[in-house]
């Protein structure tokens, strides 16, 4: 995509935040409709850091003509999935494959082809990313509200760092699934929260924004203590699935040293990040399997 | 002796669970409490929160109801005649650890299985009544497995799949006389035949669900089962043998193999040492080829080594596919631009994704060994046993030593032996 011949980049996308698909999606319209190469858009999120304006920049024109782009639902979740990915060039890369597409219909389908596969390996990080989320979030009880029925209600929250920009993709599911408790999910950048009728977006926070403890987890910890079977550690494979940072704010990673028998751990354990330290070092007894069942 | 608190029952009754392998809570049907207004969901993909230093994903709170247990199943460390710490919980208990553990998303769901108290009859009640107390006191919408006793009335089965993802029964052994002899209170085809009911059940439920959405649901999650692999005699080909029987016969969605552990104050019909741990790892391969890669025992066993007592077991050195592939080497070289999946899938070092990726790729042109290498991770692997347009592997194929090239140094064996 680089080149001689290339021409600056002109024109420029304005979009609100690094969530704002649907600015990214109706900019990406306009530009297709008014035939603007890739290379002469620049792609300007307003929350980032401002980029000094060294030209003068071309909002992207009005344009009321609709290209034909017929995109199957696969590839625009693919596409649409991507753009929740950390990478600042995710927006010029999806809008490059969209104009791409307009002389190679089938391109999404060619896992051979290095904008494609860029694509598909961002929308698979995010995914996962998602799929962690889920997963390693740990609620602590923050104690009750008196409902309008005059009803208790548990009330939880948490703190996570997810890799990409997919906090409030999230909040979905977990209304789905913590419906009678309210809640509240603090990363850095945003936070989401559940009060049984309505799902909240919000500003960033830190970690001491959430308790650092609760009962319960002296009771998690016994029973991750009591399940792990000594005569067979597989060190290799925990530490591929539960990467440091999201083991460091696992009530259970303080027990993983203590467990794998690390002796130079115990005495300082600092919450999560020694004990997580302790997984990510490689063990002699590290069995080179990996996830049982699998064959290639 | 003081009464136990919630947390040492865990660590007993816990303990007591973690020999069974299963900790699946995929595969069910999609659930959300936003429509009850309850706790907990179902996705259909199950999700693994925590992984123990064992390998091992963490999703459900795996536990014994209790480990109290009147049978004497010889391999068992809570038969009757064993002299561990015992504890037992109510089921109102049960249902209050679930829900504490899941509101803080430690979990999926519960996995409850039980050593068999006063009758088998009145355990599975219990097991039932934790089950039915999730569901209907405190509309939980997350996984619920059970492990059902066969011994037990029917109508207490017909209960459980009314209230449970997923239902199971361990069949224990490869071969009945092998039951006979370990766990002589339970009887190998009386397992099978209720898996059988199980089995058909479960299907039943599912078409009357294609007609009708309200009909009642049962065990959505399907059915799967234990065996306990090197507490008894049999070989890889009996194993794979009663895996297939039961994938057949009883419509069984998963066989669990469970490499048998050396409990204390073992009988004296046991094994005094675990088998390799590196055979359950074959195994699970093999079953994989079986499910999912169109392999039959027979086929599988061709790769097999047969030792002084004549018993066929697959080859610990090396996965099963490749074992396979070095004892058919005719069908091979396999053309990647050509063959189709099912040709495809035999290729050692090539999987299901690798597999669709080419087949989608060629589409767009002739695929050369560089386009293999950005779709598949296993290419070197691959190399004796295929032609892309630059590539073939010449004589390669015909090295009397290509097994001793393809099997790993020994010294990583011994890892495997830990
Ligand atoms: S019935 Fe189950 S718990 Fe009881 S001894 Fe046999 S295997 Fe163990």
């Amino acid at each position: 995509m680089t080149g001689l011949a290339q021409k600056p980049q002109d024109y420029r996308a304005y979009l609100s935040s690094e969530t704002d698909l649907a600015g990214w999606r109706n900019q990406a319209r306009r530009a297709l409709a008014e035939d603007i190469p890739p290379e002469r858009i620049d792609w300007h999120v307003e929350e980032r850091s401002a980029t000094p304006d060294l030209a003068p920049h071309l909002p992207l024109p009005q344009s009321n003509t609709a290209p034909a782009l017929h995109l199957n639902n696969q590839h625009l979740t693919v596409l649409i999935t991507a753009l929740l990915h950390s990478d600042a060039d995710r927006f010029a890369l999806a809008y490059r494959l969209l104009w791409r597409m307009r002389k190679q219909p089938r391109l999404m389908g060619n896992p051979a082809d290095r904008d494609v596969k860029r694509i598909w390996a961002m929308a698979k990080s995010v995914r996962r990313d998602i799929h962690k989320m889920h997963a390693f979030v740990r609620f602590r009880k923050v104690g009750y509200r008196e409902d309008e029925g005059g009803k208790l209600r548990e009330q939880f929250a948490a703190w996570f760092e997810p890799d990409h920009h997919i906090t409030k993709h999230v909040a979905v599911f977990f209304r789905d699934r913590f419906t009678a408790m309210d809640w509240l999910i603090v990363t850095p950048r945003t936070s989401i929260a559940w009060d049984g009728q309505n799902l909240r977006a919000g500003p960033g926070g830190k970690r001491t924004d959430i308790p650092d403890s609760d009962a319960i987890e002296d009771e998690w910890r016994s029973y991750y203590r009591s399940i792990f079977n000594p005569a067979r550690l597989k060190v290799q494979t925990m530490k591929s699935e539960m990467p440091m940072k999201y083991c460091k704010n696992l009530p259970e990673a303080e027990v993983i040293s203590v467990l794998i028998g690390d002796s130079n751990l115990r005495g300082h354990q600092t919450r999560g990040k020694v004990l997580c330290d302790a997984i990510h070092k490689p063990l002699a007894t590290t069995s080179p399997n990996s996830i049982k069942g699998q064959t290639q | 002796m003081p009464a136990l608190t919630r947390a040492e029952k865990l660590e007993i009754l816990a303990d007591a669970a973690k020999y069974d392998a299963s900790c699946a809570s995929s595969g069910s049907i999609k659930r959300s409490s936003l429509g009850t207004g309850g706790i907990g969901s179902t996705t259909g993909m199950g999700i693994c929160h925590s992984y123990a230093p064992d390998g091992r994903c963490i999703s459900l709170l795996k536990i014994l109801m209790t480990n109290y247990c009147m049978f004497d199943c010889l391999y068992c460390i809570n038969r009757l005649s064993s002299n561990v710490r015992r504890a037992a919980f109510t089921p109102q208990q049960i249902v209050d650890l679930t829900l504490d553990f899941y509101k803080r998303n430690y979990i999926e769901g519960l996995f409850l299985s039980s050593g068999i108290i006063r009758s088998p009859d009145y355990t599975m009640e219990r097991i039932v009544e934790v089950a039915r107390l999730l569901r209907e006191e405190h509309k939980f919408g997350g996984y619920i497995h059970l492990k059902t006793i066969p011994e037990a009335d029917p109508d207490l089965l017909t209960n459980a799949g009314k209230y449970a993802d997923r239902l199971s029964i361990n069949i224990e052994l490869p071969s009945d006389e092998s039951i006979t002899r370990l766990a002589p209170e339970k009887s190998g085809p009386h397992i099978r035949k209720t898996m059988g009911t199980l089995g058909q059940r479960i299907s039943d439920a599912k078409a009357e669900r294609k007609s009708s959405r309200k009909a009642p649901l049962f065990a959505p999650g399907g059915h799967s089962t234990q065996m306990i692999i090197g507490a008894d005699e049999s070989d890889d080909a009996r194993v794979l043998t009663t895996s297939t029987r039961l994938y057949k016969g009883v419509g069984l969605k998963r066989v669990y193999y469970s490499a048998f552990s050396p409990i204390p104050d073992p009988s004296a019909q046991l094994p005094p040492v675990a088998p390799p741990l590196v055979r359950e790892h074959r195994l699970y391969q093999a079953d994989w080829l079986l499910r999912f890669y169109g392999f039959g025992v027979d086929e599988i066993m061709t790769g097999a080594k047969r030792d002084a007592a004549g018993k066929r077991h697959l080859d610990l050195a090396i996965d099963p596919k490749l074992a396979w592939a070095l004892q058919n080497r005719e069908h091979f070289p396999v053309d990647l631009n050509r063959a189709d999946k099912s040709i495809l899938l035999r290729v050692p070092g090539l999987g299901v994704n690798g597999a669709l990726a080419i087949i989608k790729a060629r589409r767009f042109g002739t695929l050369r060994l560089a386009d293999i290498e950005t779709l598949c991770r296993n290419v070197s692997k691959m190399l004796p046993f295929i032609i892309t347009r630059d590539w073939t592997p010449g004589p390669r194929l015909d090295d009397a030593n290509l097994y001793a090239k393809l099997a790993p140094k020994p010294k990583q064996l011994e890892l495997f032996a830990t």
